[in-house]
């Protein structure tokens, strides 16, 4: 059946000129929006890498002064975090999710606006601040206290933008779940949804879960600085580790929130190459579930040095453990899809096998720091910081990489340039390596993070690390090539664009009209997920 | 990566090492001795160490503190225990030694001397060598309201601390104390004349 055919003609004319994107209600265009807005922060979080890269490229102080180094460790995380993987994930989420439920658009098109259009003015306010005196946030993106309230005009600027980040992401969450509970096609059953549609509503669940905790730490924050109240500080009888609890009670879930709606990502394309249905389709939905539901009792595991009772730190132990059981469900079945598959290695597919694979070292990385004694050595050094690069680049980013190379011929109608696609690729897998891997020494040697200048014996491995980092940062902008390359022209895609490729998308047009299912189209066992 | 007063532990006991701090939260780390634990204003960490083999171990601050943290050693000295004791008895009369000096009358550039010194080491983090401050953060000394007001109100914010700026009270001497204030009150563009002696800091504790 070709719903070409089926759509309303009459309804498909476009709002034009700037209006069409200001006043956006379409999924399809506030998607756009949120993949533009991630991809230029993605170079913004990444020059502040490079910033931190260069100045790590030899022991001594050579670019840039301590305080403007700690400013950028700060904002390239926020920025990365806020700016990059979660907006990319929702921008993936409006485009795809409701062709692949079958709805013509989301559930609350102009609370769909909203929450993109206040992206850009968080950021105002937060990039701002680096022009600001006293200097941008320094403290880390953690934020702790005391050290944060020594934030000088920056510290309003920071905790406003968290707020509008967070009132952001959580109508985000709301209007993914209205869309998928309200309106999925006839037969799109719950267990007929395709996985990525299934990691987004547990991804929207946690959102609304723990923004709201984190909102709470940084006013708390705010009243401590401004209005005499002492939450965090000692001298007050206060309690600095208090925020600590609060705030790593909204980050643990949170890097559920970045890995998850990647977890669907890899869960689409995985069976779409390998020619074969997703491998244990039940497991994987109760192991995303799973994984959400035990990240909220983990969260002190980012604490063991802060001094806890034995018994809270068994405890954490354990339960952060446990995490790899669900986790190590997923990796198992993404090998069985690809087992005695007829594999096929276009660039979403190789993306989304080195991320089962690099994933795989960031997760075991991951358990290694979960054994308490083992993390008072690991904490805090650059073993941790190659540990959650591990999870949200070769992780995070490059899931999110294969799902623009899966989808954008169906967005654009070309095909992308899969030799250069492949370039990207390949630069990308070996200099994200060749970056991050000797951070694993690094740390294991003894350098601590966030400090601008080292001991000269962790001089080779830095430099190796640095160029790297150059690397796999400038070949970035081959992606941006590839894409707009790929925007304005190329081999005409056909409706299903890939040939193993099921599901209510891939019977679209590519690219798909402006409107999409205005009639629901009737899904069956055989339509449904790949 | 090297410390004026390195810590001097015995090898071969079992040694309690408690962490706190007075600003913000550091983390003390000597990865030789397998474990860090986080310094928190308003908590005492404890933990314990047996060190076998003499010699000089290295570590630095592990726990963003501001802006100095990459510059944060740690030194520790691991000797036999006679040797030990040799230091403890050493470190007695060094301490007698600075408390007699309270008593005394001390001269302008004596103080000045002493409290450059005391400056560069424990103020000079937040207030800047050349006591400009941080714009936004940590006020500039140099011109500053209280480096320029009455001399007991100066002693008094470094004794208790304000807002940010921890109480000096429990870390400084009073000749310490008299030194720095008296060198902060006739540095830079301030030229107050004014001279802070050890029992003034002592009867303002």
């Amino acid at each position: 059946m070709s719903y070409a055919t089926t759509h309303d003609d009459h309804h498909d004319h476009k709002p034009t000129g700037i209006t069409r994107w200001l006043f956006s209600t379409n999924h399809k265009d506030i998607g756009t929006m949120y993949l533009i807005f991630a991809l230029i922060m993605f170079f913004v979080g990444g020059a502040m890498a490079m910033v931190i890269r260069a100045e790590l490229f030899q022991p001594g102080l050579q670019f840039v002064d301590p305080l403007f180094f700690n400013s950028m460790t700060t904002m390239h995380a926020l920025v990365m975090i806020f700016g990059v993987v979660m907006p990319a994930g929702v921008g993936l989420a409006n485009w795809q999710i409701p062709m692949m439920v079958g709805a013509p658009d989301m559930a609350l098109p102009r609370m769909n606006n909203m929450s993109f259009w206040i992206l850009p003015f968080a950021f105002t306010l937060l990039l701002s601040t680096l022009f600001m005196k006293g200097g941008a946030p320094a403290g880390g993106w953690t934020m702790y206290p005391p050290l944060t309230l020594q934030t000088g005009d920056a510290l309003p600027f920071l905790i406003f933008a968290v707020h509008l980040l967070g009132i952001s992401s959580i109508m985000g969450a709301i209007n993914i779940i209205a869309t998928v509970f309200n309106m999925r096609a006839p037969g799109m059953t719950f267990m007929r949804l395709p996985l990525f549609v299934w990691t987004w509503i547990i991804t929207a669940f946690l959102l609304i879960a723990t923004m709201p905790v984190l909102a709470g730490a940084v006013t708390m924050m705010l009243t401590d600085k401004f209005f005499g109240t002492s939450f965090f500080g000692a001298a007050g009888g206060g309690d600095p580790v208090m925020f600590q609890h609060v705030f790593w009670f909204f980050g643990h879930p949170e890097v559920y929130i970045l890995i998850l709606p990647a977890f669907g990502i890899v869960s689409q394309i995985l069976p779409t190459f390998a020619r074969k249905p997703l491998f244990g389709y039940e497991s994987m939905v109760y192991a995303a579930a799973a994984i959400a539901f035990l990240s909220f009792f983990v969260w002190a595991h980012h604490m063991f040095t802060v001094g806890m009772p034995l018994a809270g730190e068994l405890f954490f132990m354990y339960a952060t453990m446990s995490i790899a059981v669900p986790t190590g469900v997923k990796i198992f079945n993404w090998m069985a899809t690809m087992w005695k598959g007829s594999m096929t290695f276009e660039t979403p597919m190789l993306f989304a096998v080195a991320f089962v694979m690099l994933f795989s070292i960031g997760g075991f990385t991951g358990l290694m720091m979960g054994i308490t004694p083992a993390d008072f050595q690991y904490h805090d050094t650059y073993f941790i910081v190659a540990h959650f690069h591990y999870v949200l680049v070769t992780g995070a980013v490059f899931a999110l990489m294969a799902g623009v190379y899966f989808w954008i011929p169906k967005w654009t109608g070309h095909m992308y340039d899969e030799t250069l696609g492949k370039c990207h690729f390949w630069l990308s897998v070996i200099f994200v390596n060749v970056l991050f891997f000797p951070q694993h020494f690094l740390g294991l040697a003894g350098m601590p993070r966030r400090i601008p200048d080292y001991n000269v014996q962790f001089a080779d491995w830095n430099m190796v690390s640095s160029v790297g980092g150059f690397v796999y940062g400038f070949s970035q902008l081959l992606f941006v090539y590839i894409v707009i390359k790929c925007i304005r022209g190329g081999a005409k895609a056909t409706d299903q664009v890939w040939e193993g490729a099921h599901g209510l998308e891939w019977t679209l047009p590519s690219p798909p009209p402006f409107h999409t299912f205005t009639i629901p189209p009737q899904v069956t066992d055989a339509t449904a997920h790949s | 990566m090297n410390v004026d007063k390195p810590i001097v532990l015995p090898v071969g006991k079992k040694v309690r090492l408690l962490t706190t701090a007075n600003d913000v939260i550091h983390a003390w780390w000597v990865p030789a001795l397998g474990w860090k634990r986080d310094a928190i204003p308003g908590f005492i960490n404890d933990n314990w160490a047996i060190i076998n083999e003499p010699g000089t171990y290295r570590g630095q601050c592990a726990e963003l503190c501001g802006k100095d943290h990459g510059f944060m050693p740690i030194v520790l000295k691991a000797v036999p225990e006679d040797e030990y004791n040799a230091w403890v008895e050493e470190m007695k009369v060094a301490q007698a030694e600075a408390a007699s000096g309270a008593d005394k009358e001390w001269t302008m550039d004596e103080l000045k001397t002493k409290g450059e010194e005391i400056y560069k080491n424990t103020c000079a983090v937040c207030h800047q060598a050349n006591g400009k401050g941080v714009p936004g953060t940590f006020p500039a000394l140099d011109g500053g309201a209280i480096v320029n007001g009455p001399a007991g109100e100066h002693v008094k914010q470094v004794l208790g601390g304000k807002n940010l700026m921890p109480a000096f009270a429990g870390q400084l001497s009073d000749a310490d104390i008299a030194a720095v204030i008296t060198y902060e009150r006739n540095s830079w563009s301030n030229q107050t004349g004014d001279v802070v002696q050890p029992k003034d800091v002592k009867a303002a504790r």
